[in-house]
């Protein structure tokens, strides 16, 4: 068990984890029903029982007065609608629908025929979907001219908050259409802080966090997320983070990297690729050793290390009297350190044989 | 027996009391002289006080001669949590500042086990004790304090235990007069002494008898502890079915139970807990409470093999556990469900943090 955040029966709802069925056993309270506004209950997001569903105006219930539909008045509800008249929902957070998914999707649709009406609401003549936008391509894919609807009367932000709930619950939505629901959610002010969306959308606070994160990588890995949302994960934005916060100046290799994953590298491998890529280059700012030759033997190999402040000094004879060697370099190295403080040069090097 | 010695550390405290501000201020406001600013332990008598002064009431004040609101946890089948939810939730009550009264309306005395005390060789007298005396309407006087053992310190956490005899009563209870209210009748004969509380929770036998009966007609709203499982929500049917009995039967009387469930032992990654989950959902909307008591081993570690004395509820034990992060929110949804109040006055200070976002 998680030692996250106490786990909300309503989230579990939210997230689609826990379903409240519409079945047959559904009883009435034998009990006179709690107040509407009790706080600690749990009401369900995907009722169609509750009088604020319903806006007054609605054609289908009295324009004034709280009433009530029940479940079987609200399946009355579902018609035929044209599928060419319905338009995708400017909330959803899906940016990419796998074309094989989709038609797996049809073809349940066409042998077992279509199930659970899609949700809609009127938007200036068009139906916009509040969900059902993988169900509508595969009618669309099928041919289809009318499918069965749910068409509710919602405000602008009761769409918004709906179409983001019931997209949870849907097929394989990536970290990163989490990542921008999330941030909706935020910026619309349905949830305040990061715990909130967490509970909200029944998810834990870490991929909350690790969500909204991704929005904050480098711009042109934001933009390869665009146009492949599922390229990496949160758990690996994590990593693509720290990274860029470890090496602001090597924003080009973790860049490189990132694009390895696009042509299809694992996403465990980008953290290693990218410090090697990174290790190599600063090995190649080292300049090449110098090498020391008495013509035909190689004796000293030097070499000016990365930070252009030492040098090394390697002694590749076996049988060199090192220690003689050592205070040969120290006494010159002490003459050195005479003119330094005389004409204040720059270069100051230490030996190691 | 002395109280238990339990208080929590600063941070647990500052959430207890809903204290807002920073960490330092609340060691520097509410330090007590004699014991240091660092390292000391609030006890519930500490936080009632500590509550009392943010509130700017007199630390004497005290509830009107009423009874209190009745929590009682009730579940047509054992085993599912009854005792623990119960416990951890007195406990929790205690450490937010109010006076609770614990009744151990089980035979099997798990409640008075819980908080250590040895039924077997105590001598105890039991609210069965109490009802029948108060019934016989002898002249004498049934001292009811004399039957209330404490557990925390200065009236904060106090407890009528039960044992073994407490089975005895249904064959008393059966000749009594009007039976189904005889436990309400002792609550108004002795309300001065059951008023200087600002709760009382009783934890219910799982049978279903005249003793679970008389217990559940004093209360409002009862509170069942579910296991998300088959047996489990199938008993929730038969608690369903006996609520409504008592509500046609007494109707005229104007009883009106209502029941709340409360999930336990939730686990999140077994489907037929989901499955379970889902059709509590939809039986019971409105009645699940929204908080859920995940399966939690500390639970299990409450009662200690080897020696009854250890025994005590995962809030005392592990109180930074998930467990214990699961009962203080259980609680909160509580204290605003039944309208829990300190010393009378309503307020809402440790729900603070409460709501969607906590």
């Amino acid at each position: 068990m998680s030692r996250g955040a106490p786990i909300k029966v309503s989230g579990l709802v939210a997230s689609g984890k826990v379903a409240a069925r519409d079945g047959e056993d559904q009883r009435k309270p034998l009990v006179s029903a709690r107040p509407a506004d009790a706080p600690s209950v749990v009401e369900l997001p995907t009722r169609p029982d509750s009088s604020q569903e319903t806006k007054p105006g609605a054609p289908s219930t009295p324009a004034h007065g709280p009433v009530a539909a029940s479940p079987a008045e609200a399946r009355a509800d579902v018609r035929k609608i044209p599928v060419a008249e319905i338009v995708d929902s400017p909330y959803q957070p899906r940016l990419k629908y796998d074309p094989e998914e989709i038609d797996r999707l049809a073809e349940t649709m066409d042998t077992a025929a279509h199930a659970d009406p899609i949700k809609v609401r009127m938007v200036n003549g068009k139906y916009e979907l509040i969900s059902g936008h993988r169900r509508i391509r595969a009618a669309r894919s099928l041919g289809w001219t009318e499918i069965d609807a749910y068409v509710e009367e919602l405000t602008d932000r009761e769409a918004r908050a709906k179409t983001l709930l019931l997209a949870v619950g849907s097929v394989g939505l990536a970290d990163f259409e989490f990542a921008l629901m999330f941030e909706t959610a935020i910026k619309e002010g349905l949830c305040k802080t990061q715990r909130e969306v967490a509970s909200y959308f029944g998810q834990s606070t870490q991929k909350v966090s690790g969500c909204l994160d991704m929005l904050k990588l480098p711009a042109k890995i934001v933009r390869m997320l665009e146009t492949k949302p599922d390229l990496f994960g949160y758990q690996t934005g994590t990593v693509i983070k720290k990274l860029c916060a470890d090496y602001p100046d090597k924003l080009a290799d973790i860049e490189r990297g990132v694009q390895r994953l696009m042509e299809g590298a694992a996403q465990n491998s980008l953290k290693s690729w990218v410090l090697q890529a990174i290790k190599g280059q600063a090995e190649r700012d080292g300049s090449e050793p110098n090498l020391i030759t008495n013509g035909r033997r190689l004796i000293f190999t030097t070499k000016i290390s990365a930070d252009k402040r030492s040098v090394v000094v390697n002694c590749k004879v076996p049988d060199l009297d090192i220690a003689a060697f050592e205070k040969h370099l120290q006494a010159w190295l002490e003459t050195q350190a005479k003119e330094v403080s005389s004409s204040a040069a720059d270069e100051n090097g230490g030996g190691t044989p | 027996m002395s109280a238990r010695p339990f208080g929590v550390k600063a941070r647990l405290a500052q959430e207890l009391c809903g204290f807002t501000g920073s960490p330092k201020a609340f060691r520097e406001k509410y330090n007590v002289a004699d014991k240091g600013q660092y390292h000391r332990i609030y006890t519930a008598e500490d936080i009632r006080r500590i509550r009392m002064s943010m509130l700017s009431l007199s630390e004497d004040s005290s509830r009107e001669k009423t009874v209190p609101p009745i929590l009682n946890f009730r579940m047509a089948k054992g085993g599912t949590g009854k005792t623990t939810i119960c416990g951890n939730v007195a406990s929790a009550l205690a450490m937010m500042g109010h006076k609770v009264l614990m009744i151990d309306g089980d035979p099997q005395a798990s409640l008075t086990g819980l908080f250590g005390i040895d039924w077997v060789s105590e001598s105890i007298t039991h609210i069965g004790d109490l009802m029948n005396r108060n019934e016989k309407k002898e002249k004498d006087f049934v001292d009811v304090k004399a039957a209330i053992w404490p557990i925390y310190s200065g009236g904060m956490l106090d407890i009528i235990p039960a044992d073994i005899t407490l089975a005895d009563t249904d064959s008393w209870l059966m000749g009594a007069t009007n039976r189904e209210f005889v436990f309400s009748r002792l609550l108004k004969r002795y309300v001065d002494v059951f008023a200087q509380y600002d709760v009382i929770l009783i934890d219910s036998a799982p049978s279903t008898s005249l003793l679970t009966n008389t217990l559940m007609t004093a209360c409002k709203t009862l509170l069942a502890v579910v296991v998300p499982e088959g047996p489990s929500t199938k008993a929730l049917e038969i608690l369903d079915s006996n609520v409504h009995e008592l509500n046609s039967a007494f109707a005229d009387a104007g009883l009106n139970l209502d029941y709340h469930v409360i999930v336990n032992r939730y686990n999140q990654t077994k489907k037929p807990h989901n499955d379970a989950l889902s059709k509590l959902v939809s039986t019971y909307p409105n009645q699940i409470n929204d908080t859920i008591v995940r399966d939690f081993i500390g639970f299990v570690r409450q009662n200690d093999a080897f020696d009854e004395k250890n025994n005590g509820p995962v809030l005392e034990k592990e109180p930074n556990s998930v467990g214990a992060r699961d009962v203080l929110d259980l609680t909160k949804s509580l204290i605003r469900m039944y309208d829990i109040k300190l010393a009378d006055v309503n307020s809402l200070a440790p729900l603070a943090s409460v709501g969607r976002a906590a």
